[in-house]
């Protein structure tokens, strides 16, 4: 089957029959034209179709109804539930890690606190694990490395209820819902701090430190002052 | 993996979103900005109700309703592109502030070139996705040699569709220009098989939530899984 650019010469959009009556036209724009023509030769086209437009669209029909909702991380991003990929990976050991938290809290309810501190370990060589897999663009990466390393530093004794249970809770959300922006990482380390862990993130804190600044900043522009006590 | 042979010709990723009348008030800065993100560009086409720039490999069209952006051969296969995506997405988003995004879909066009049509048709044949005629059907030349084949799968349910398509064609492009400058007709012929991936996300999604860069690796990621499942390796 053949193709014609014929309808390129043509100062109209669309396509035109092969051999139809061609119009005198300007040798500047006839450059132009096979310019682009020469930049788009390779586009795909439809055999038959004769559509050489720049700009393709999906090939898939129109939903007239679309869904309201929000649509789950794992439909929107599969690589990072998906066990073959290192974003997978480092999800399913978040998840061990979480599992870990979960049973070092019913180790603290027992009042067994060298199991509490053999499950944080065992939670922060997972984390550890997960780390190793993330990119360091990733800011799944800061997060888990603030968690990685407030388990490693814990002290067992000065632990509670309420401070096992947010590490639980962080942990699930991130491997639940793994793909987050650094703010809401940074949200939910300074969650965990407020529990009482430590495990200072450069990424976070750098991002924590832009905000405070920027903040500071935008107080400043509107004659604002801060007062610190 | 077949993609390993092939090479990727053309992207297109399409967002769409609630009607934007922003455009009206923004498209100057949309341009500049696209131009500075993917410049230097030029006016393809423009109206109230859509403007499509164009330039080295890249074609951005933003409308209404819709932002397509196509990429083609280095610019399609550099990784280096994968974090303009998200950076279109933001210029598009910013610009015409909508809340929600009705539609994520990217297609990607692999392409590998054959010597015929026949061989061509062989290597589509071979993945045993359709049974070639042992006899003369619908009374057309079984040997002719402009016989090609297509095919295509579709999934989709309410949050999204994958459609992957496979098909042996030969190309012509033709341009007749004016004698008075070039004497002869310019001709250029493909024989090619193109796998068309068109994966898209058809749920409505707040803006904000929406993290190109790592759609598209979930995109790729699972292109590369899954194609030698239905097209073997």
């Amino acid at each position: 089957m053949e193709y014609s650019t014929e309808f390129l010469l043509r100062p109209v959009r669309g396509a035109q029959p092969l051999g139809s009556k061609k119009k005198e036209i300007p040798s500047r724009f006839v450059q132009q034209l096979l310019t682009e023509w020469l930049d788009q030769a390779s586009l795909p086209t439809e055999v038959g179709g004769i559509k050489a437009t720049p700009v393709l669209e999906s090939s898939s029909s129109e939903i007239q109804d679309v869904p309201e909702g929000n649509i789950s991380q794992e439909r929107a991003y599969p690589h990072a539930f998906d066990q073959s990929s290192p974003e997978g990976m480092a999800r399913a050991s978040i998840a061990n890690a979480a599992n870990r938290m979960s049973l070092a809290l019913d180790a603290f309810e027992d009042g067994d606190i060298f199991q509490v501190s053999s499950r944080l370990g065992e939670a922060a060589v997972s984390l550890s694990v997960a780390h190793q897999k993330l990119g360091r663009d990733n800011p799944l990466a800061a997060l888990v490395g603030y968690m990685k390393r407030s388990l490693l530093v814990a002290d067992v004794d000065a632990l509670t209820r309420a401070s096992i249970e947010a590490m639980n809770s962080v942990l699930l959300r991130c491997a639940n819902s793994p793909i987050m922006r650094l703010t809401e990482a940074a949200r939910q380390s300074g969650l965990l701090e407020r529990n009482g862990w430590r495990g200072d993130e450069p990424a976070i804190a750098a991002l924590a430190a832009a905000v405070l600044n920027q903040a500071a900043s935008e107080d400043a522009s509107t004659g604002q002052t801060a007062i610190v006590e | 993996m077949i993609l390993d042979k092939f090479k990727l010709d053309s992207l297109v990723m399409q967002v769409s979103y609630p009607p934007a009348f922003e455009i009206w008030d923004y498209a100057g800065g949309i341009a500049s900005s696209l131009n500075a993100l993917w410049g230097p560009l030029r006016i393809s086409d423009a109206n109230p109700q859509h403007q499509t720039l164009v330039g080295e490999d890249v074609a951005v069209s933003t409308s209404f309703e819709h932002g397509i952006l196509n990429l083609f051969r280095a610019k399609a296969e550099s990784s280096s592109s994968i974090p303009l995506l998200q950076q279109t997405y933001d210029i598009w988003r910013d610009s015409l502030s909508f809340e929600r995004i009705t539609r994520l879909s990217a297609r990607s066009l692999y392409a590998r070139e054959f010597k015929s049509l026949a061989e061509a048709n062989k290597f589509v044949l071979d993945r045993g996705l359709i049974r070639w005629p042992d006899c003369r059907v619908f009374n057309q030349d079984e040997d002719s040699e402009l016989n090609g084949l297509d095919v295509a799968m579709r999934l989709e349910d309410g949050a999204g569709f994958t459609v992957v398509r496979i098909k042996a064609e030969r190309v012509m492009f033709r341009a007749e220009l004016d004698r008075a400058f070039v004497q002869d007709d310019i001709r250029v012929e493909k024989t090619r098989v193109v796998i068309d991936f068109d994966r898209g996300l058809t749920k409505s999604m707040p803006s904000a939530e929406v993290r190109i860069g790592e759609w598209f690796k979930g995109y790729q990621h699972v292109l590369r899984r899954d194609l030698p499942k239905i097209l073997g390796d």
